[in-house]
């Protein structure tokens, strides 16, 4: 048997198993190149967790890249045969497109010459590849397509031997396709003639159809035999190797030298009458499995008798669809000479291409009970293959227009990674699809609805179709309805602790807020922070998340909200449904933050906290309180030192302050005064007018309700004036404690313990002798009207009187802090200012003219008084009218 | 044929004429995040390119913007994913899948060792086995081939913000393949 195509052979028909030839046939053909113009889109996607712990998904743009045609072909495939001088040797042959575009070929056919040159040559149209020129046009030379890639067309080359041509004598013919769109794309084959003068014999094969889908038929497979020799050949041996997609059908021969006979399969040798005998037999014979081999020896064949053999087959059931080939063996005694070798041949080949039959299903999820608003919701649906090939299933969803899911829902696909985009890679291009799927795989699609936020107008359930549609066969469908029972408001509850749904322990500020009265009251000191453990709980059914707030908070008063590591936070992060997570609530007292009174009626600073989700607007808010510690805290400074002559006084300044947060009221603190030499005394004012200085507006403190009410922060100027007995000794020292004692409970803490500053005194020596004198200024122009004098004089309203003071220091040493002391006497006011003598000999203090006081010279700050010397003051007072 | 559907876009910012096609308004939902939800993520903005791959006759690799191609062109694929935010984006992983029509091309891959997929569910470094289809029980699984990896993922780590991270991958558009014979 001559079979060139052997090798050659098999990878053309696996080749060949990619032919588009139905139009969406293209996910079939996945093995090709994509076809010319295929846009190839990609987009890549990255997931990631973000700052509040939510996971992300981000896509990218989307990147096209069409497919540019390549082109191709194959021509099939290089025969040899027999011929008689004066006879067409006619070779079948095939163009196949296998570029990715449409292409057009330019066919010639070159006779080579060899022992002798053809008296034509020519090439015919084969369209059904039965080996028989389908018409008389010979297209040598001429373009034919255009093919769409993958086809293959068929046709039959002819060389016209001569009748001249000898017996042995050899031809070749070579025919060349070349692509018209690339013309460095060309094959060629080279077709054989040997010229005998014996008996030559060929055979063509024909189907009654050359397409059909698995489990189809029967189909009849008819082998036509002449012997275009000279001489009878014998034992006409034809064997045709059935491919495995075909079933033998038992008992379908015919053979047409004997109409009347039915050829057994059985191999029982020669059946028929003389000459006319056939030795048929099919091996194996149905039913047992294929595939099976005909094979049928003619007995004699004489010169330009034809004849046909046909059986019929059906295709398997479970063939693959794809082209299947098929090609006549043949071979015979050309020579009546068993000792010399037969002559082979073989037929065309017939293509027999086994249509796919598509089939899709694609599930339903079950039914997801509820959400809430504003969440997304998925659906899974499992798209099978459940046809014989490979296809590409579009996914269109809402065919109908019939979805009701709430106005506002955004409808997304996906992969089955849940996260990339579903695109499109064939079929419709409107429609995203699942990819080539194989015979019986399935693929996930993915479809995530996002609820708008806002409970629905209607009440569920809310159906949405997805249609999985066949890129071989549109026809072929199947529907997946994915349904939301219902949406409910998405519900939260924030506590302090626990789960809402126990009850016991219950969960404290379980249910909505804001509470009547804080859940958890925390008590702190002003000018620090304490913290409220906040539980968000997700009482819905789907993850949400929420962001955290602060309604209700006092004047000056912060918040920060802490994850579980102590990092600040503004939202809760993804809580999944039902789920919860546990946070800090860090609030701040400022300082000074006044006591909170526990006798009062609500005894706490309220603070209220939000949890309010962006998504879906459920949220709850927890009152919770603050009891702000009372800190009693009262100071008196400072210590103070001072001079004094013996039988002389002098006046301390001191304040009392109020360094807690409460009011300190009048009539609490008690100022007393102690003294460490108890022939001293002290007598105690407050400094009204807070000038630092004794004078007519401080009052004396005879008990404590002369001290005001100390609001917090607030100080009161506390004047004692140091009396030193006539008889104190020069140096002695005498210590006066002033103790403050606060008294009473405010907002139930005990008073503070008492303070106390020192004023510590010393008697400086001084040896002074101070004379005061008066005179009439009648007309009150300050020159006294008569001698000054220490004799009691009388003056009218409105008149004024100016005093004399002298100060002489009748000791032997400096005085060294002379400080003469006089005051206007009652009913009267200053009317002329103090003149020193010597001038300037010391620092005036005085009321001034029409006011009353004290007047005070300060010589010691000047220089000391010596021994001898004198200084004289001199001031004027007016009676009041 | 387009690729991204007209219909259904993969990502709410872009919705476009198909979406028409929904009874009612197809309103993307603008309502901040849930978990994975296809909403804005505009933190952290990812960009896919495609490159052709040529060598000059240095001898060195040029790469072009890849708007078209031949089939038995050298492509690569590059993702870039950057964090547009103020707040550090945690554990970030960039996904590239590898289109139907094209082949990934062994060890190309930069940075080296990202995991594959057949089907985007599960993942495995690289490279893929499986049990022999025919094989007896015992028998050590055999390799995936390289034509049928459909995805490729990268673990980024974490993004600061401004932080860049890329990665990249050469595919090829069969001319033709051998396939499994009749």
């Amino acid at each position: 048997m001559n079979r060139h195509r052997s090798s050659e052979s098999q990878l053309r028909l696996s080749r060949v198993a990619c032919i588009l030839l139905f139009s969406g046939l293209a996910a079939w053909a996945a093995l090709a190149a994509p076809p010319a113009g295929t846009p190839i889109g990609n987009q890549a996607s990255a997931t990631y967790t973000d700052a509040s712990g939510t996971p992300q998904t981000a896509t990218s743009n989307v990147v096209i890249t069409t497919v540019l045609p390549v082109y191709g072909v194959d021509v099939e495939q290089s025969l040899s045969q027999n011929a008689v001088p004066a006879s067409t040797s006619s070779f079948p042959f095939t163009v196949e497109n296998t570029g990715n575009d449409n292409d057009s070929y330019a066919l010639t056919i070159v006779d080579n010459g060899g022992g002798f040159s053809c008296t034509s040559v020519a090439i015919f149209a084969d369209a059904n590849t039965d080996g028989v020129p389908d018409n008389a046009i010979d297209l040598n030379g001429s373009t034919v397509g255009p093919l769409v890639a993958g086809a293959i067309s068929g046709y039959v080359a002819s060389c016209q031997v001569p009748g001249t041509a000898l017996p042995g004598q050899v031809n070749t013919v070579t025919i060349t396709g070349t692509s018209q769109n690339d013309i460095a794309q060309t094959d060629n084959i080279t077709d054989t003639t040997t010229v005998t003068g014996n008996a030559v014999v060929n055979v063509t094969k024909a189907m009654s159809a050359t397409s059909g889908a698995a489990g189809s038929g029967p189909y009849t497979v008819t082998l036509t035999y002449t012997n275009n020799g000279n001489s009878t050949a014998q034992n006409v041996a034809l064997t045709d190797v059935l491919d495995a997609a075909f079933v033998y059908v038992n008992g379908s021969a015919s053979w047409s030298d004997d109409p009347g006979l039915l050829p057994t399969e059985a191999s029982d040798g020669f059946e028929g009458t003389a000459p006319n005998r056939i030795d048929y037999q099919v091996a194996p014979i149905p039913p047992a499995a294929g595939p099976y081999t005909v094979a049928a020896v003619i007995e004699q064949v004489v010169p330009g008798q034809t004849g046909t053999l046909s059986f019929q087959v059906n295709v398997d059931a479970a063939a693959t669809p794809g082209i299947v080939m098929n090609q006549i063996s043949l071979s015979y005694d050309d020579d009546a000479n068993a000792g010399t070798p037969d002559a082979t041949g073989q037929s065309n080949v017939v293509n027999f291409t086994i249509t796919p039959t598509a089939g899709v299903t694609i599930s339903s999820p079950p039914p997801i009970a509820s959400a809430t608003p504003g969440s997304t919701i998925s659906f899974t649906n499992t798209v099978t293959n459940t046809g014989n090939a490979p296809d590409i299933f579009d996914i269109d969803v809402d065919p109908l227009g019939t979805q009701n899911y709430p106005a506002g829902a955004g409808f997304f696909l996906y992969q089955n990674d849940g996260v990339t985009p579903l695109l499109d890679s064939g079929g419709n291009p409107s429609l995203p699809d699942t990819g080539t799927l194989a015979p019986g795989a399935t693929y996930d699609v993915i479809l995530q609805v996002v609820l708008p936020a806002g409970l629905p107008a209607l009440p569920g359930p809310y159906n949405v179709d997805k249609r999985a549609i066949s890129s071989i066969d549109t026809n072929e469908t199947d529907t997946a309805t994915d349904t939301l029972t219902q949406i409910v408001a998405a519900s939260m509850d924030l506590t302090n602790t626990g789960d809402p749904d126990l009850v016991a322990p219950p969960a404290d500020g379980a249910g909505a807020g804001p509470e009547a009265t804080p859940v958890a009251i925390t008590s702190g000191n002003p000018g620090s922070t304490v913290d409220f453990v906040l539980v968000v709980n997700n009482t819905s059914g789907a993850a949400d998340n929420y962001n955290l707030s602060t309604v209700v908070l006092p004047a000056g008063w912060t918040v920060v909200f802490r994850n579980g590591v102590g990092t600040p936070i503004t939202n809760s992060g993804s809580v999944p449904g039902g789920g919860s997570v546990t946070l800090t609530a860090e609030v701040t007292i400022p300082a000074g933050s006044p006591g909170t009174d526990p006798a009062a009626p609500a005894p706490y600073e309220s603070v209220q906290f939000q949890a309010l989700s962006p998504i879906s607007g459920a949220s709850d808010i927890i009152h919770d309180g603050v009891f702000v510690n009372t800190q009693r805290d009262v100071d008196l400074t400072p210590n103070n030192t001072g001079q004094v002559f013996a039988g002389g006084s002098v006046v301390y300044v001191h304040s009392l302050t109020n360094n807690g947060n409460v009011t300190e009221p009048s009539g609490t603190i008690t100022l007393s005064s102690a003294e460490s030499d108890v022939t001293w005394g002290t007598q105690l004012f407050v400094d009204v007018n807070n000038n630092g200085a004794l004078d007519g507006a401080d009052t004396p403190i005879t008990g404590p309700g002369d001290i005001p009410n100390l609001a917090p922060g607030a100080s009161v100027g506390i004047l004692a004036r140091v009396n030193a007995p006539p008889g104190a000794a020069l140096g002695a020292v005498n210590t006066t404690t002033l103790t403050a004692t606060p008294s009473t409970v405010i907002n139930g803490v005990a008073a503070p313990a008492a303070v106390a500053a020192t004023d510590t005194t010393t008697v400086i020596a001084g040896n002074l002798t101070l004379q005061k004198e008066q005179a009439i200024d009648a007309g009150c122009d300050g020159t006294a009207d008569a001698a000054f004098g220490v004799a009691n004089i009388s003056a009218a309203p409105n008149e004024c009187v100016i005093y004399r003071l002298t100060g002489t220091n009748a000791g032997t040493v400096n005085i060294a802090n002379l400080i003469i002391n006089d005051s206007t006497p009652a009913n009267t006011t200053q009317s002329s200012l103090v003149v020193l003598t010597p001038a300037a000999s010391g620092n005036v203090t005085e009321p001034g003219l029409g006011a009353t006081g004290t007047v005070s010279v300060d010589f010691g700050a000047v220089g000391p008084l010596t021994p001898g010397a004198s200084v004289v003051v001199e001031f004027g007072v007016r009676i009041d009218p | 044929m387009s690729i991204l559907s007209r219909f259904f876009p993969g990502s709410p910012a872009r919705p476009d004429s198909g979406a028409r096609r929904l009874a009612g308004a197809l309103v993307i939902a603008l309502l901040g995040l849930a978990a994975a939800t296809p909403a804005l993520a505009d933190e952290l903005a990812v960009r896919l390119d495609a490159f052709r791959v040529l060598v000059d006759k240095a001898g060195d690799e040029r790469f072009v913007p890849a708007p078209e191609a031949r089939p038995g062109d050298l492509l690569e694929y590059r993702v870039t994913a950057v964090n547009q935010g103020d707040r550090t984006l945690r554990g970030v992983r960039g996904v590239l899948p590898i289109p139907e029509a094209m082949r990934f091309v062994g060890g190309s891959a930069l940075p080296a060792g990202p995991e594959a997929s057949l089907d985007g569910e599960a993942w495995a470094a690289i490279p893929l086995r499986r049990p022999r289809v025919l094989g007896q029980p015992g028998d050590p699984d055999e390799l995936v081939p390289l034509s049928e990896y459909r995805f490729l993922r990268w673990d980024f780590g974490d993004l600061a913000p401004g932080a860049r991270a890329a990665a990249s991958a050469r595919i090829t558009i069969p001319l033709r393949t051998a396939a499994t014979g009749r």
